[in-house]
């Protein structure tokens, strides 16, 4: 990792460095991307030359490389309004790039999940939820259970008035 | 310069689910309840039993009842805000519920009825054996509660409970000229529910959208009116109508006249307001 204050900078660029001590040197606009440390460099008050190491002590190398991956990609988008956080939530409008770049296995999908959220990057966490969500539909409760590889912990006899309170249930 | 941007103390998994069973439809929700303990809890978040109500019908009546009277613990899961007692036409009064049912759908209202926030009904009657039991009622659908003459009404009480805000999409045969130049007041049952509903809440009462069918001897034709109009109760149960009727033939304060008559018991005074 060379230091970036060899580069002579104006508080462009800033270096993550992940869990397993690699070190990511990336503009500070793809950087923002994440709700929480937009927040941090403002109150940091960066200045021209500071030479900011962010360490990132949950996110190994591979799951950052893939979030600067997608930030990269991302970095020009409109900030997510606020106001649209209760909007309708919808499963079908998962950009192409964006489900070409969710095409990874459960484990990475579930890590990317956590790491948006702790970091706040609202995208990455709404799009990563539906893939999930996507991999539920349509499915019984049988085959849910067997893609995310979860135990059936009711009894029969427990299972018997869910299934009756379904009956009675319909759609909205 | 190093900072330290904090420790991780993240989502938990549950919240990270919801999030995630917030994509899912109804039906989906439905396989998500039967997985595991913990999803089926998680499925139960007010959130997502928004996207489901609970229809109570003949056939599921006996059912419910005993559930909710041998499970206290499963009672919870059985509420849900939005509530449909559905019944097949069959006479216009009971429908397919039966006299001796009436009681039991009282008794589970009275059990999940605090919670309930929209109600639909085909039944006028049945409404008005539980409305008691329905506290926090925001919205009521009426709309496919049919009398003889084609009764339909929706009833939308507003959000913050400080208006009503009644949707009648509804035939008034009633409002009709007698021979003698007077009014025919004998009020459908719906309407004596709407009144029921004023005096509850005794807030301010908006009818928008008004339709209503009219009819003089002369030409047996039917005309459809629209229209609107504004019922309010303040202090002293004076009664208001601020009527809006575009159509010459009939006037505002007919329908307010014959609201007003059958409320005449109930007012200390009655002021129509042009």
């Amino acid at each position: 990792m060379s230091k970036v204050s060899s580069k002579k900078i104006e508080a462009k660029q800033i270096d993550f460095q992940s869990s397993d001590n690699e070190f990511f040197n990336i503009d500070v606009q793809v950087a923002k991307c994440s709700g929480r440390i937009k927040t941090f460099l403002e109150d940091c008050g960066m200045r021209s030359g500071d030479n900011v190491i962010v360490p990132l002590p949950n996110v190994n190398s591979e799951i950052l490389r893939q979030i600067l991956n997608w930030a990269n990609y991302h970095k020009d988008d409109p900030q997510p309004n606020e106001d649209d956080r209760d909007e309708e939530k919808r499963t079908d409008d998962i950009s192409l790039w964006d489900a070409e770049f969710l095409k990874v296995d459960q484990g990475i999908l579930f890590h990317l999940i956590m790491a948006a959220n702790y970091r706040d990057i609202k995208g990455l966490f709404d799009i990563t939820c539906q893939t999930v969500a996507n991999m539920m539909k349509g499915k019984t409760s049988a085959e849910i259970r067997e893609t995310f590889n979860i135990r059936n912990d009711f009894t029969p006899a427990e299972e018997e008035p869910i299934g009756r309170e379904n009956e009675w249930c319909e759609q909205q | 310069m190093l900072c330290e941007v904090g420790n991780y103390n993240g989502i938990t998994p549950y919240e990270m689910w919801r999030k995630i069973f917030g994509y899912l439809s109804h039906a989906s929700l439905q396989q998500v309840k039967l997985v595991c303990k913990e999803w089926y809890e998680l499925a139960h978040a007010p959130a997502l039993k928004r996207k489901s109500m609970l229809v109570i019908s003949k056939s599921n009546l006996n059912d419910i009842d005993e559930i909710l009277e041998r499970r206290k613990d499963f009672s919870d899961c059985l509420t849900y805000e939005s509530v449909e007692v559905r019944n097949e036409a069959r006479n216009h009064l009971l429908y397919d519920l039966e006299k001796d049912d009436l009681p039991r759908l009282v008794k589970v209202f009275r059990n999940l009825g605090a919670r309930v926030l929209n109600l639909k009904v085909y039944n006028f009657l049945i409404f008005s054996l539980i409305q008691d039991h329905l506290p926090m009622l925001k919205e009521l659908d009426l709309y496919g509660a049919k009398e003889k003459n084609g009764w339909h009404a929706v009833v939308d009480v507003q959000e913050n409970q400080m208006s009503l805000r009644f949707d009648l999409g509804c035939y008034l045969p009633v409002v009709r000229h007698n021979k003698d130049g007077k009014w025919n007041n004998t009020l459908p049952i719906a309407i004596q529910i709407y009144l029921y509903l004023v005096f509850r809440f005794k807030r301010k009462l908006t009818f928008v959208g008004l339709s209503y069918w009219h009819t003089d001897d002369r030409k047996p034709e039917w005309h459809r009116q629209d229209s609107s109009f504004t019922c309010s109760f303040n202090s002293k149960r004076t009664f208001r109508t601020n009527g809006k009727l575009r159509s010459n033939i009939t006037s505002p304060l007919e329908v307010g006249a014959v609201i007003g008559t059958s409320l005449k018991p109930h007012l200390s005074n009655l002021d129509y307001e042009r």
